[in-house]
């Protein structure tokens, strides 16, 4: 009889031990299988594929906690993509540019909020509404015509540096990470969105505002969003409003993979970062085999149903 | 395999089962299971007879809803047999139970809130013609399960408007129907007053008649000794004790229970009471609450009783904020103040522990600690950033001070016993040291030991001055534990008086009252 839990057990690693397993497993399997795999320049070029997905799913993870969902994000990272560019364009200024990202970030994401909360509509809908307009605004402005971005200090920014030899980009979403870990584990916001998203009545009789965190979370979504864009458009050299179709599916995906309940109240940033590689390695790993574009879709999708059902499956077992 | 000389009698008493001449219906031999960081269960033996209720009673945490989810089969035993009418058998999930005729009465309500009363009673049986379900049939026999226990609830109803109350009587419905052989009442009258008490008794002898077993589980000795034959007591995951229940006195249960003799018996401290803290006048909400006046002072408890849906909970509801009445002013140390939300009444020092721990009190996701400092995060937060000394500090003392039991406080509460999740939302309030304690009842589920110590604390506070409202279906506690008792019926205030000579007649013969309101009004 043991009366002590172990550190594996306080820590809850068992549980998300079965995403990391299975990105483990899927790195060695694609380093195996591909020679281009694992070298330097693929590896570089895999986080920097990887990054619009992971800032992504970050702001997706606070929305699912909260019990909530976003579908709009890929049509936003689209339409704040335009907004950046035409800011650079007309502008100069980076400074204002980041500004514009962040600032129409943030307001998507409250206008999301408010109609939700305020105005009772289901976020599936509100987001759904917000998925159309979005992108038909991005089609309106720029005609369907990409904006390039021809200002190189923003391009080095933002995608050509390589401080201690590592992509730039990679090194925002790792700083990115850990702040909002930091926000979600640490703070009393942060618990606030597990409580809303796990039982929105005890919190509002604990004395938590409900729905100002939902919007809270709503805003704090729209901004890393909008940053996710300013990435965005410096990796692809220009802004369009076609990019970023299906990115809402991927980053729930990942969210999902990750085992982040998708009722709202459990799961973490952690877990969302496992569920973010495992799609990464995939999407990179398939592309270097030249496995037909149609048959990426259909493994990617049996092999997240899958890695939900083992994950379903050893923790029914287990508990 | 079990060697010749581990065998061991299945009860070490000296009193006999009469297990010779009857099969048990069920029989759970040698039973052990364990959770990361705790034996729930270690080699324990039990059994029902036909006709019988046996009273299952321990501490919180002792392993008793435990031992009955893997009767139900919502769990699966670490080792040891289950024996139906004598036979191994392996009961390998509800479904299979109830197919058994085994049903349970779970401690924490498993009622659908999307679905009406009729076809939460139904649930899974629903009655169909071809491949459509027979909405009408389902309504009239949904009628007839609650017409037969007495209960006057529209088989139409929403769930939620349903309070806690009226749902278990629901649970008890849908079970009683699903029985043939075995019904569980995992502490089925938490949240029942007496004459919802008495619907059930009856409804356990008719069970009786029927020849059903019935295994009984709840931490009101009153209501054990009156329907318990046999009592097995259990302590630490481990079988103590099985004798017919006219073999146990008192505080002998008790003593066996907790392993050492306690004294439950509250201490009334005759402290000084202060000015009106929170009073309120003429609360009405629709039809739930027509007219409540009441007035909390400093270092008093008042005790709330009455029958279920007399509309205490609301009236608490509408004083912390949580429900806005359609009528009526709230005063606080006498001026009149509005709260918006329950954020408000906190901020004005006012604290309340709802009844429904699993929908109201706790956030089930979350971990113990987190759900202790739910209520209070200002208190350890830094600008925001959360102190995780403050946090372990805070935790460490409430679940010390209440003996909460927990493998590890970053467990997820949903893993702690029913009575150790009720301590953590007594936590969670109390340690905010509010000026005013609106309790909803707060021993629901809880040990005697505990019950006694969660009583004496409750005096406590209101000799440090805190004002106190107490609702409380168990009129004992009621009569014990409170300064002042007021009780309502039908939303209503029907009567007040000092809890120093009241009897557990005068405050039911308020509760009562409303019946002659109806009919003078009528
Ligand atoms: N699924 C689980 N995972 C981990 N621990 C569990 C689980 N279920 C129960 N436990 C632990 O097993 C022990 C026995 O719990 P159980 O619910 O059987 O107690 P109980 O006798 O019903 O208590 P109460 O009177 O409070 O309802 C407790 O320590 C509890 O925390
Ligand atoms: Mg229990």
């Amino acid at each position: 009889m043991t009366t002590r839990t172990s550190s594996a057990q306080r820590l809850s690693i068992p549980s998300e031990i079965g995403v990391l397993g299975a990105v483990i497993a899927l790195f060695i399997f694609f380093s195996l299988a591909s020679p281009f795999f694992f070298n330097p320049s693929n590896l570089t070029n895999l986080g920097r594929q990887t990054v619009l997905l992971a800032v992504t799913a970050f702001a997706m993870t606070f929305i699912i906690l909260s019990g909530e969902i976003d579908l709009s994000v890929g049509s936003v990272v689209s339409l704040i993509s335009i907004f950046v560019a035409m800011a650079l364009r007309d502008s100069g200024s980076i400074a204002l540019a980041v500004l514009i990202g962040v600032g129409s970030g943030v307001l998507i994401g409250t206008i999301n909020g408010v109609i939700t909360v305020i105005g009772r509509v289901p976020s599936f809908i509100t987001t759904l509404g917000m998925f159309s307009a979005a992108r038909g605004i991005a089609l309106a402005i720029t005609n369907a015509v990409a904006i390039p971005i021809l200002n190189d200090d923003y391009l080095f920014l933002f995608q050509d540096a390589r401080p201690l030899g590592i992509a730039v980009s990679v090194i925002y979403a790792v700083v990115l990470f850990a702040v909002l870990h930091f926000l979600l584990t640490r703070t009393r916001f942060g618990i606030s969105v597990y409580a809303v998203g796990g039982n929105a009545k005890a919190a509002r009789l604990s004395g938590i505002g409900v729905r100002r965190v939902k919007i809270e979370v709503f805003a704090l979504a729209g901004a890393i969003i909008g940053f996710a864009a300013i990435l965005q458009i410096a990796r692809l050299g220009s802004a369009s409003p076609e990019v970023a179709r299906n990115l809402e599916l991927d980053a729930i995906a990942a969210v999902v993979l990750g085992g982040t309940s998708f009722t709202g109240g459990r799961g973490s940033l952690i877990r969302t970062v496992f569920g973010v590689l495992l799609i990464g390695i995939l999407n990179n790993g398939m592309n270097l085999m030249n496995i037909d574009s149609y048959f990426q879709f259909i493994i990617k999708g049996a092999i997240i149903v899958l890695a939900v059902l083992l994950d379903r499956w050893t923790r029914g077992r287990s508990g | 395999m079990q060697g010749f000389l581990d065998w061991k009698p299945l009860h070490h008493s000296s009193f006999e089962r009469k297990t010779f001449m009857t099969t048990p219906l069920v029989a759970l031999e040698r039973i052990s299971k364990s959770f990361p960081g705790v034996k729930a269960l270690d080699e324990v033996s039990f059994e029902v007879l036909p006709g019988e209720v046996h009273v299952l009673m321990g501490e919180n945490g002792a392993g008793k809803s435990t031992l009955m989810k893997i009767l139900s089969g919502a769990y699966q035993p670490d080792s040891g047999t289950i024996y139906i009418d004598g036979q191994p058998t392996a009961i390998t999930d509800p479904l299979h139970a109830n197919q058994l005729g085994i049903a349970m009465i779970y401690q924490e309500l498993t009622l659908l809130d999307n679905l009406d009363v009729g076809r939460n009673v139904l649930l899974g049986q629903e009655p169909t013609r071809g491949a459509l379900i027979d909405w009408r049939a389902l309504y009239a026999q949904a009628a007839d399960t609650l017409h037969a226990l007495g209960l006057d609830i529209d088989p139409h109803a929403p769930l939620d408007a349903l309070n806690m109350g009226e749902r278990q009587m629901v649970e008890i419905a849908r079970a009683a129907r699903r029985a043939s052989r075995v019904i569980v009442m995992d502490e089925p009258t938490s949240s029942l007053t007496k004459s919802e008490e008495e619907t059930l008794f009856a409804l356990i002898e008719r069970l009786k008649a029927r020849g059903l077993g019935i295994i009984y589980i709840s931490h009101r000795m009153d209501e054990v000794f009156r329907v318990a034959d046999w009592i097995t007591v259990l302590r630490d995951g481990r079988h103590i004790e099985t004798r017919p229940a006219s073999a146990f006195t008192r505080p002998e249960l008790i003593a066996l229970m907790v392993g050492r003799e306690i004294d439950t018996a509250v201490k009334r401290t005759d402290g000084a009471i202060g000015q009106v803290i929170l009073e309120a006048r003429g609360l009405r909400l629709g039809r739930r609450v027509r007219d409540v006046s009441l007035c909390l002072r400093a270092g008093e408890v008042v005790g709330l009783a009455g029958l279920v849906g007399a509309g205490r909970t609301q009236a608490a509801e509408i004083l912390f904020g949580a429900t806005q009445p359609d009528a009526g002013t709230i005063l606080l140390d006498g001026k009149p103040v509005h709260f918006a939300s329950p954020a408000d009444a906190i901020r004005a020092g006012i604290a309340y522990v709802p009844d429904d721990r699993k929908g109201a009190g706790l956030v089930l996701t979350l971990p113990v600690s987190t759900n202790l400092i739910l209520a209070a995060l200002e208190r350890v937060a830094n600008a925001g950033v959360l102190s995780i000394r403050a946090i372990r500090e805070t935790v460490a003392a409430w679940t010390q001070r209440l003996n909460i039991r927990a493998a590890s406080p970053r467990m997820n509460i949903e893993l702690l016993s029913g009575g150790n999740q009720q301590k953590v939302v007594l936590a969670k309030w109390l340690s905010r040291q509010p000026r005013v304690l609106i309790l909803n009842e707060p021993t629901r589920g809880i040990d005697v030991g505990a019950k006694a110590e969660v009583h004496a604390l409750i005096r406590e506070i209101a000799a440090q001055g805190v004002a106190v409202l107490m609702i409380s279906s168990e009129l004992p506690e009621i009569l014990s534990v409170s300064d002042r008792i007021v009780v309502m019926a039908a939303g209503r205030v029907t009567g007040e008086m000092p809890a120093r000579d009241a009897t557990e007649e005068d405050v039911l013969a308020l509760a009562f009252a409303d019946e002659l309101i109806m009919e003078h009004s009528v």
